[in-house]
């Protein structure tokens, strides 16, 4: 089984792994770059002893050199940010869509069903195959995303990791799970490939959006006082700091939420999984 | 040494028979001759090894052959059909008639016509060379 | 002895309202090779689908050998209709795939008889015919040795008459080494005769006829006689066409129903079995219903 497994999905994970390593050098080549910058910044006085740029009160001539490393970077929030999320969803609906629907469409199904592996052996073997290349991809990829966060906020162009929730950490892997698992169920169901990729990635975009404001919403959360009102630095505010009390969530809650988050993703993943197998087992042939 | 007839409507297993039968009764097959192998019959006519072995277990019942565990099946001693040799008259008296009739301007396919009707005459159940003649 | 193949009520049911087969109850002895006839669209491929655990029934049961057939996949040989392989395998790909996920791959039978054929191993499967198709999938039937049941769904449509032979040939060698009963679909209905021994009519969903073929031969009668006599006659009559002023008919028998005023019995052909099984276009006013 796993010789056919690899056989067959050979060229999707060779895919999968060399677009996780164009994003791995890419976020390399920002560190390395940001880095540099910063050690030129540091040789001019502008880096504090804390490790970041002075904003007020810092040298007047730092000015025009922070907001210059601000303007060259600011564009790697919005980049990883969405480029990654959407990166796990396209990787694993394209490989999550063909995986039953494709053999229903050249009718192999017929064959592959009828070999000596029973149907539910079949299944459960090519989706955990799949899905650990899948979660290998994506914690590479939350791991290179994380890098980012140090010599950005360093730089001053983010002052949170909370930033890269969506994009860092063990999110990835929980997206590109989730998206494959969607895109297996819904290629089941449908027993047709492209819409299937379709849908999926809507279906991803809303199960992302619903869950993560879910999390945010059902996990415990910090107020902020008077008389300033306003959330520390790294924190996760929910909305803009005013003049009366708002919920944020303070920095030591990052690895927590992303724990739970990741939990909520690999459920969702699973009983989408279930329901891919039972429209397997129902609507395949 | 087979050959099938698709169109005769005669049962494949009757057919392989019927063929066994005349060539022990035309001596061209002696008892203790072998008989081909089922193997090699379905290899011969692509013909489903079920219905080969029918014949021959018919074949057997009959007592025209007899089988050997291991070794094959093979025409029994002493045949319980009478050897044609032993009745030239008949196979004389049919030349004759089909002498007659193809001067007649039958065809051989009008020919096996009033054969298989001469055959299928209800009052003679016996053996059929007893229904021309 | 189990049978290879036994179906009890067996039903399956597409959607709400359709049945695709109903009522099936058959037994299919090992060893045999049955055809399974009927027009497109009659349950033949719901039936195999069924015996090869690809499907599971609405209603009523089936075994393969004793068993529900998903437990005895690697005793099952199956080939779909137009024999469906992965276009991108290539062909030595598709026999290590059979190699794989089968515990008694006969390898050595497998690259002998793709050699034989002449098909490249390095071919991918989408660039062949599909006659050379269907070859590579028999070969993964035959090498799999299927001990119990070989379910083949229209195998001779894409072959030309050499390459049937042969395969039949193989089939049928290899049931016999085996005792594996072969059953297989097809809606023509020259050529069967030699390659089966047992029959299976369905029409409409439902089994219409089973049976040895030669007992089934013995046990109807194909009767002709004036325009009107079925009428008249108590005899349970399957089909019946008239033509010219004299009706044919093909009846089911006892062993001296045959008689009557200017009526002309004999035992039906192959063909006329079949057809007689097949036909809708019954006479008005004559039953055709005759379940087996």
């Amino acid at each position: 089984m796993t010789w056919f497994i690899w056989r067959q999905h050979r060229w999707q994970t060779l895919w999968t792994l060399l677009l996780v390593a164009l994003l791995y050098g890419g976020t390399v080549w920002v560190i390395a770059r940001a880095s540099l910058a910063l050690d030129h910044l540091d040789a001019r006085g502008c880096v504090s002893q804390a490790g970041s740029l002075y904003w007020d009160g810092s040298p007047a001539r730092c000015g025009s050199l922070v907001e210059g490393f601000v303007k060259q970077y600011g564009f790697t929030i919005p980049v990883f940010e969405l480029g990654v999320p959407l990166l796990m969803a396209i990787v694993g609906s394209f490989i999550g869509a063909p995986l039953v629907a494709r053999e229903i469409e050249q009718r192999t199904q017929l064959v592959a069903w009828t070999q000596s592996v029973p149907r539910r052996r079949w299944y459960v073997a090519k989706v955990a195959a799949v899905g650990a290349v899948l979660a290998v991809a994506g914690l590479a990829a939350g791991y290179a995303v994380y890098q980012l966060q140090r010599p950005l906020s360093d730089g001053g162009v983010t002052a949170s990791r909370w930033m890269w929730f969506y994009s860092g950490g063990l999110t990835p892997a929980g997206e590109a799970l989730l998206a494959f698992a969607l895109a297996v169920a819904v290629g089941a169901w449908l027993r047709r490939t492209l819409p299937a990729v379709g849908a999926a990635l809507v279906g991803f975009l809303v199960l992302l959006l619903v869950t993560g404001r879910a999390v945010q919403i059902l996990t415990p959360v910090k107020y902020t006082t008077g008389p300033r009102w306003s959330a520390p630095d790294d924190a996760w505010r929910w909305q803009a700091d005013g003049d009366h009390a708002i919920p944020y969530h303070p920095a030591g809650q990052f690895w927590p939420l992303q724990l739970t988050f990741l939990a909520v993703l690999l459920l969702l993943a699973a009983g989408l999984l279930t329901l891919g197998w039972y429209a397997t087992r129902t609507r395949a042939v | 040494m087979f050959r099938l007839d698709a169109g005769s409507g005669v049962p494949i297993y009757r057919q392989l028979m019927q063929q066994v039968r005349q060539q022990v009764m035309l001596g061209r097959l002696r008892p203790g001759d072998q008989l081909p192998t089922v193997k090699e019959v379905v290899e011969a006519l692509s013909v489903n090894p079920n219905t080969v072995a029918k014949a021959y277990r018919e074949l057997e019942h009959e007592g025209l052959v007899r089988s050997r565990q291991g070794l094959g099946t093979f025409v029994a001693a002493s045949p319980p059909s009478p050897p044609l040799a032993a009745s030239p008259a008949l196979l004389a008296s049919l030349t004759r008639w089909v002498r007659k009739a193809r001067a007649e301007g039958l065809s051989a396919d009008e020919m096996r016509t009033l054969w298989a009707v001469a055959l299928d005459e209800p009052s003679d159940p016996a053996e059929p060379q007893d229904g021309v003649a | 002895m189990t049978s290879a193949l036994s179906c009890e009520g067996l039903g399956r049911r597409y959607g709400r309202r359709t049945w695709g087969l109903r009522d099936c109850t058959l037994e299919i002895p090992p060893g045999r090779v049955v055809a399974l006839v009927g027009p497109n669209g009659a349950g033949k491929t719901t039936l195999l689908h069924l015996a090869a655990g690809l499907l599971a029934p609405t209603a009523g049961a089936v075994t393969v050998a004793g068993d529900v057939p998903r437990r005895r996949l690697n005793q099952i040989g199956f080939v779909a209709q137009d024999a469906p392989l992965w276009p991108r395998l290539r062909v030595a790909d598709a026999l290590d795939a059979g190699r794989h996920l089968n515990p008694g791959w006969d390898r050595a039978l497998a690259t002998e008889r793709i050699r034989r054929l002449g098909i490249p191993p390095r071919a991918r499967i989408g660039s062949l015919s599909g006659g050379q198709r269907a070859q590579v999938a028999l070969t993964l039937v035959l090498a799999k040795r299927p001990e119990r049941l070989v379910l083949l769904d229209e195998p001779l449509a894409n072959l030309d008459p050499i390459a049937r032979r042969e395969f039949l040939t193989h089939m049928f060698e290899a049931c016999t080494q085996t005792g594996a009963a072969v059953l297989f679909s097809s809606h023509v209905v020259a050529e069967l005769e030699r390659i089966c021994d047992h029959l299976v009519v369905v029409r409409d969903g439902r089994v219409r006829l089973v049976g040895d073929i030669d007992d089934l031969r013995q046990a109807h009668r194909v009767v002709t006689g004036p325009a009107a006599w079925p009428d008249t006659a108590g005899w349970p009559v399957v089909s019946a066409r008239t033509v010219a002023g004299r009706t044919t008919a093909l009846v089911r028998s006892g062993s001296d129903t045959l008689t009557g005023p200017g009526l002309d019995g004999a035992e039906p052909t192959f063909e006329e079995l079949v057809l007689g099984y097949l036909d809708h276009d019954v006479q008005p006013g004559h039953r055709s219903e005759v379940s087996a």
